[in-house]
């Protein structure tokens, strides 16, 4: 999987491009751990994510947590059917604001 | 560390190095078996008498160590010294005969003997050598082939005289000079021994550690699987249901699990559940959220409550961020009154007696231990005579073949309607083998957990 990261001043977007599973969620997961405690808005642009698994939900999750922590928004975009219906699934449609 | 682990280690190490050395030292009896037929054939000038002699005692003593470990005991530890003895001698042999050319043989032993990764055996050798190579030059002045290369030690002008000082200073000039040579190939070999002594000590380290590992993950593993109740039939003498399930970790230790029991006589739960991750942390998050879900359920509080209770519970302590994706269902025996939530996880498939098999979609609740707070909606169905429901986790519509294709939903419900008329455990047999027919080489990523829960009612309970 790919992350492509870019930041202008406090916004931040990672682009995620592959699969976001077992094997790749610790990549992300250092990003999120590293990078979001100056960010005031993150978008997680989805468009090229292919599939996403529990690992990767949990990842998507702690993202959400820490920006809920810091009182900043986050938002996914342009997640495609399969990963929607991921999000649809297992409910993070409740909790994530998703364009 | 105990003392008894490492000396197998060397044991099996010795008996290689055995098997190395016979080895080497055939090739030594082939090149001596050259340079004879070379000197018959007239290319080398060696006398006739002196070279038999070398090339058939040579031979011999290099060959030997190879017979030793056929004819006899070749686990001995006594091989290694009759072995590179044989070596020792040899080669004082040739170089008694051929002093020119043999002296560039002496390392051969001391090289060989670093494969026993033993200082003390190193040096023994450099000794034995040392000894050896001086015995067989002072032979070899006496009667071996004249060296020309000792100029300055004796004159070769003449015929062969060989006197006190002669040999004085063979000893001083020749023997003294090439053991020092010795001496300090022997220091490079005991360090490389040394140091390859202390790698098989950290391996076999290594190896004790990984073997206490996976000997406690294979407890773990066990431990997993007698908490999910296994015996089938579950409730022989309950007729008005049949159940069966069936869990299978891609790792030691999975995340996956399921359940069931009966809350009273007329209430029967059913559980299937998909931790996030994979391994140990997920075993354990895995235990913890059973254990709450069946406790919670077992005071006869709906499902949504249950829930609702579980997940504050999980989120309270949940550092890692796991989160579990439940489905529960609590079936009413005697009227076929199926009340259910779902946080988040798969759609389970429902088959009316006689029908097909359709997913029980509707809005799924959010996973347990993802956010405090969470509510969770209860729906309820009601079961006839003859229906069957299935509940799995997303490791078989997940499950992924070689070219990274996913076996789908589509498939599980075929196969599915293909055996629909099937008892729980036919119908849980089928699905696998189908997804195990998909898969084909491809390795199992997540735990594979599958559920089937046929209703029979009144019919028989009369």
């Amino acid at each position: 999987m790919t992350i492509t990261k870019n930041k202008e001043g406090t916004r931040m977007t990672l682009a995620l491009e592959g699969r976001l599973d077992t094997t790749t969620a610790p990549q992300l997961e250092a990003e999120v751990k590293t990078s979001l405690y100056d960010v005031t808005e993150l978008v997680l642009d989805l468009e090229m994510l292919e599939y996403i698994s529990s690992a990767g939900l949990r990842v998507i999750l702690a993202a959400q947590k820490q920006m809920n922590k810091q009182n900043s928004p986050m938002v996914v975009m342009n997640a495609n059917e399969t990963v929607m219906e991921v999000f649809e699934l297992t409910g993070f449609t409740d909790i994530l604001t998703i364009q | 560390m105990n003392e008894l682990d490492y000396s197998a280690a060397f044991a099996e190490n010795e008996k290689e190095a055995n098997l190395y050395a016979a080895r080497c030292m055939r090739v030594l009896a082939a090149v001596i078996a050259v340079i004879w037929i070379l000197n018959i054939l007239g290319l080398f000038i060696v006398p006739d008498v002196i070279m038999a002699i070398a090339g058939a005692g040579g031979i011999l003593l290099f060959l030997l160590p190879t017979i030793l470990l056929r004819k006899m005991d070749r686990d001995s530890p006594r091989m290694k010294f009759y072995i590179l003895l044989c070596c020792i001698l040899g080669i004082t042999l040739l170089s008694a005969a051929l002093p020119k050319h043999a002296i560039l043989a002496w390392p051969a032993p001391i090289l060989l003997g670093s494969h026993y990764y033993s200082k003390r055996f190193s040096r023994g050798l450099l000794v034995v050598s040392v000894i050896c190579m001086a015995i067989s030059l002072l032979i070899g002045v006496c009667w071996g082939e004249w060296d020309s290369n000792l100029l300055y030690a004796v004159d070769t002008s003449g015929p062969r005289v060989v006197n006190f000082n002669t040999i004085r200073r063979v000893v001083l000039y020749y023997i003294l000079p090439r053991s020092l040579i010795l001496y300090g190939l022997t220091t490079v070999c005991t360090t490389l021994a040394d140091r390859t002594r202390r790698l098989l000590e950290r391996q076999v380290r290594d190896s004790m550690d990984k073997q206490q590992i996976a000997s406690e993950l294979a407890v773990a593993t066990h431990i997993q699987t007698s908490m999910l109740p296994c015996i089938f039939p579950a409730f022989p003498e309950r007729e008005e249901f049949d159940i069966f399930a069936t869990m299978e970790p891609a790792k030691e230790v999975g995340g996956d699990f399921y359940d069931f029991f009966l809350v009273d006589d007329d209430h029967l739960a059913v559980v299937i559940a998909d931790v996030s991750g994979k391994g140990v942390p997920a075993a354990l998050f895995m235990v913890i959220a059973k254990t709450l879900i069946k406790d919670h359920t077992q005071t006869g509080a709906a499902p949504d409550a249950v829930f609702a209770k579980v997940n504050q519970l999980l989120c309270e302590s949940n550092d890692e961020g796991l989160f579990v994706t439940v489905w529960m269902g609590v079936l009413e025996l005697s009227t076929g009154h199926l009340s259910y939530v779902n946080a988040g996880h798969n759609p389970p498939l429902l088959r009316q007696a006689g029908g097909e098999f359709v997913f029980l979609r509707g809005r799924s609740g959010f996973v347990l231990a993802g956010m405090e707070g969470t509510r969770y909606r209860m729906g309820t169905l009601k079961l006839s005579a003859g229906d069957t429901l299935y509940l799995y986790t997303d490791g078989v519509t997940e499950a992924t073949d070689t070219g990274l294709e996913l076996y789908g939903e589509e498939r599980l419900s075929a196969v599915l309607n293909a055996h629909g008329d099937h008892d729980p455990e036919p119908l849980l047999s089928a699905v696998k083998a189908d997804v195990d027919t998909f898969v084909g080489a491809a390795p199992q990523f997540d735990d594979i957990t599958m559920l089937g829960l046929r209703y029979y009612g009144r019919r028989i309970l009369q």
